[in-house]
């Protein structure tokens, strides 16, 4: 996570020979660096972990479009002595803590008490951006603005008086171009300068009308005698705004101040006819407004913007949906006959493997183990591996491109009719990649009510564990229409969603959707690098996977299917089989057999590990071995159960820690586990009423 | 300004690069649902939807070419776009496909096999590469950022 300053001695022994500053230090240990901690805050999308991947040297995921980062995230970077330690906060608009985002970002700064903020302002957009910037000077923070994206300002012909900027703030700006790593090292400068208080940070503060500013006094004169650790005027202002999480702290220490300012927002909003919010940000705009008009101008106009011309056609009313659907697909195709050289070559190397293992172990426990076992169960899971990359470094290129923001908008509509919230897109197509992230996207969401109904039914959008298990039975069982049967997979998957929310939205939330604002990227060419390290970052993941727990439970079916001693591997007098038959009369409708169920209920850890018991259970050659205990119905069904039963410990666990709640954590289990033996026992009713 | 820009042969574009994914769209549906095959149309059902959908991209921005408008250019423009995408991917699966073929299974790569593989959307991948250039350095480098 660390990078040492350029230019710096290397702390390898060698070098003392070469380098006798550091062999000095070696013997005179220097002063320990000062630490100094710094906020990293700015709007969604603002190039906001780029910049943080720049200045620590870390490889956060980065994509085009909000609300990736949600939670805090740590690096450290060495610059002029000093030990700069950075803290990544969710992009927010505001810091009114009306969501988890706002609520985690406003508790650092005030809590915390970092010694610099950096707040990171979008050159060609300034005037919304600047609005967090008020916010945190209300907060006391120290602030220097990161003026990210200048390259695209010019290019838009927006000139910006950084100078003059700088002197209207009362803090230094920065210039910087994260996405190339530009204005990195003026950036560190000024951020040891304002620490060690040679560069001045007085970050300017908003003079309200005379009425609000009366008001403020009042309320600041009584808080200052009983709230030391908060800024007064800070608390004053979010008295004013009614702030539910201020007036919880303020009514512990002085109830009688609640009262008085209660008094006063009512009387300033019946004297200006507007509610509170409104008014506030009004004035807040209004010095936005005179700052932006006397450094900010505006150079030509161009006919085209690429951003917009690619938005007139993927927006449109009635091309949005099939465009979707086609990309959907080219992602399919992608993954699944893109990738058949790399699968089958990996298929072929594994054969080869087992059949060395097979011949030259003479241990027929130790083969066993390692060609029934290790063998069998690991690479039939690592068989896919060339899938998986392929499909993140799909998803990667669309969410570099921009298109992402796009595809919540398109289905925000969809979103409404169906009791979600817009920004509930997010978290549903980040479940695509795995379902952990998908819950803890939910935070963005302001209503408790719209995050607790996405977190219900994130865990049916399909995640990458279950992929394997999907190509491989259609791959099996429905050869040409492998990849149509796949994607019924998904769209099943994203309609269970739909129809889940919409039934506990009309049993349990009858309230109405919070409105739903996303900011639109500008498109751009997604860079090799950025999106192989993207492939990389969610790739690995399924790697270790394969490598930890995947191995281990191989190890652990093998010795089921083995034991006691004596039995057939993997025959039903076996511990797996005792397992497996003790639950099949359950499992007999919908046609699967006691290997099957054994292979459920282990998949409970995760769902690769469906497709490594079968491994184990069947053999390697599970092409032939599964077509001899299912039928194409039966297969499709077993596809339904393993897309809707509950995914594996780490979400139900993640559900836990999101919602505080075992009770929804339960009901979520529940409910999938039903849905999923329902929807299946139909598919096999109704197939073999057809077929 | 607005004079500049050939209207008219980004109308002809339009007219000529929609009919034809019209043509090989409603094709491949037919025979999907027929089952059948015939030499570089292969009977794809969703490709065939994807091709019907590039020619819905092409054809929307007619009338406002027509029109003059310039925003019009967003169709053609974004059509070919989607276009060479597809081409480009299916000229990926048709090389892997060949590589597993003669790579893993050792089969030798014969005429038979190439026009198993081949379809007509990468034949079209030079000419929407053309086009595509043409709308970047006749239309785009003018008129945009």
């Amino acid at each position: 996570m660390s990078r040492k300053p350029s230019g710096k001695c290397s702390s390898n022994s060698k070098f003392y020979l070469i380098c006798p500053l550091r062999f000095f230090r070696k013997i005179f240990p220097a002063k320990p660096a000062r630490k100094i901690v710094i906020g990293v805050i700015g709007n969604p999308n603002v190039g906001k972990s780029t910049l943080f991947n720049e200045l620590t040297g870390a490889k956060q995921y980065v994509a085009n479009w909000p609300g990736k980062t949600v939670e805090k995230k740590e690096g450290i970077r060495f610059w002029k002595g000093c030990e700069l330690h950075f803290v990544d906060l969710p992009g927010t608009y505001s810091l009114s803590a009306s969501s988890l985002d706002e609520l985690v970002s406003r508790e650092f700064i005030l809590n915390e008490k970092p010694d610099v903020i950096i707040d990171i302002v979008d050159a060609s957009n300034l005037e919304r951006h600047l609005y967090l910037f008020l916010e945190l000077a209300e907060m006391g923070a120290r602030i220097i603005i990161a003026l990210n994206k200048i390259d695209i300002a010019k290019a838009k012909g927006i000139q910006i008086d950084i100078e003059k900027l700088s002197k209207l703030l009362g803090t230094p700006v920065i210039s910087t171009i994260a996405t190339k790593g530009e204005g990195i090292s003026h950036l560190c400068d000024a951020i040891v300068g304002v620490a060690l208080g040679t560069i001045k940070s007085n970050p300017v503060l908003v003079k309200y009308s005379k009425d609000v500013e009366e008001a403020i006094r009042l309320l600041e004169e009584k808080i200052k005698q009983k709230i030391e650790k908060y800024p007064s005027r800070w608390i004053a202002i979010r008295l004013l705004l009614k702030d539910r999480d201020v007036i919880k702290l303020v009514s512990k220490v002085a109830p009688e101040i609640i009262k008085e300012a209660e008094k006063l927002t009512y009387r300033l909003e019946k004297k200006y006819g507007q509610s509170i919010e409104t008014i506030i940000a009004e004035q807040k705009y209004r010095l936005i407004e005179k700052i932006v008009s006397e450094t900010v101008k505006y150079v030509g106009h161009p006919i085209l913007d690429i951003t917009d011309l690619i938005d007139t056609v993927v927006l449109n009313k009635y091309l949005a949906i099939p465009i979707f659907i086609s990309i959907l697909w080219a992602i399919f195709l992608f993954t699944f006959d893109a990738a058949t050289f790399l699968v089958e070559g990996i298929d072929f190397l594994f054969e080869i493997l087992a059949d060395f293992a097979r011949n030259n172990i003479p241990n027929k426990l130790i083969a066993s183990l390692i060609t029934d076992g290790i063998i069998a169960g690991l690479g039939s899971v690592l068989v896919f591996v060339p899938n998986i990359f392929f499909l993140f470094l799909a998803v990667s290129f669309l969410e570099d491109s921009g298109y992402f923001a796009r595809a919540a908008f398109i289905f925000d509509r969809i979103m409404r009719k169906v009791g979600l919230h817009g920004k509930s897109v997010i978290p549903l197509i980040l479940g695509l990649g795995c379902n952990v992230p998908a819950v803890m996207a939910t935070r963005g969401i302001e209503s408790e009510e719209d995050r607790l109904l996405t977190i219900a039914v994130a865990p049916l959008v399909p995640c990458s564990a279950r992929f394997p298990v999907f190509i491989l039975l259609a791959g099996i069982f429905f050869g040409k229409m492998a990849a149509i049967v796949m994607l019924s997979m998904y769209l099943l998957g994203f309609a269970l969603a739909f129809l889940i929310a919409l039934i506990v939205r009309k049993i349990f939330y009858k309230g109405i959707i919070s409105p739903f604002i996303i900011e639109m990227p500008p498109y751009s060419k997604p860079s090799l690098k950025s999106i192989s390290l993207h492939m990389w970052i969610r790739g690995s993941h399924f790697l270790k996977k394969a490598g930890g727990i995947i191995f281990l439970m191989s190890i652990v079916i093998w010795f089921l299917a083995s034991m006691p001693p004596g039995v057939e591997f993997g025959g039903p007098g076996s511990y797996a089989g005792i397992i497996g038959r003790s639950l099949e009369f359950l499992f007999k409708p919908l046609g699967f057999d006691w290997r099957i169920v054994t292979a459920l209920i282990f998949g409970f850890v995760a769902k690769e590990v469906v497709i490594d018991s079968l491994g184990v259970l069947l053999g390697q050659n599970l092409e032939e071995a599964l077509p001899q205990i299912l039928t194409p119905i039966s297969a499709y069904a077993l596809m339904v159960f393993v897309l809707i039963y509950t995914p594996c410990i780490a979400t139900i666990a993640t559900i836990r820690s999101e919602t505080h709640s075992w009770k929804w954590t339960l009901f979520v289990v529940a409910y999938e586990l039903i849905l999923a033996y329902l929807l299946a026992f139909l598919v096999v009713f109704i197939g073999n009423l057809i077929f | 300004m607005h004079q500049k820009i050939s209207f008219g042969l980004s109308i002809t574009v339009s007219i000529v690069f929609g009919l034809t994914y019209l043509i090989i769209g409603c094709l491949e549906i037919i025979l999907a649902i027929l089952g059948l095959n015939i030499p570089l149309i292969p009977h794809d059902f969703m490709g065939g939807f994807v091709n019907i959908t590039t020619a819905a991209i092409y054809f929307f921005g007619v009338k406002e070419l027509l029109n003059q408008d310039i925003r019009g250019i967003a169709f053609p423009f974004f059509g070919t776009i989607f276009g060479l995408g597809f081409s480009g991917l299916y000229l990926l699966i048709m090389l892997s496909s060949i590589a597993t073929k003669t790579i893993i299974y050792n089969e030798r790569l014969t005429t038979t096999i190439l026009l198993e593989e081949i379809r007509i959307e990468i034949l079209l991948l030079p000419i929407l590469a053309i086009v595509l250039l043409w709308f970047r350095n006749h239309i785009l480098r003018k008129f945009s950022y």
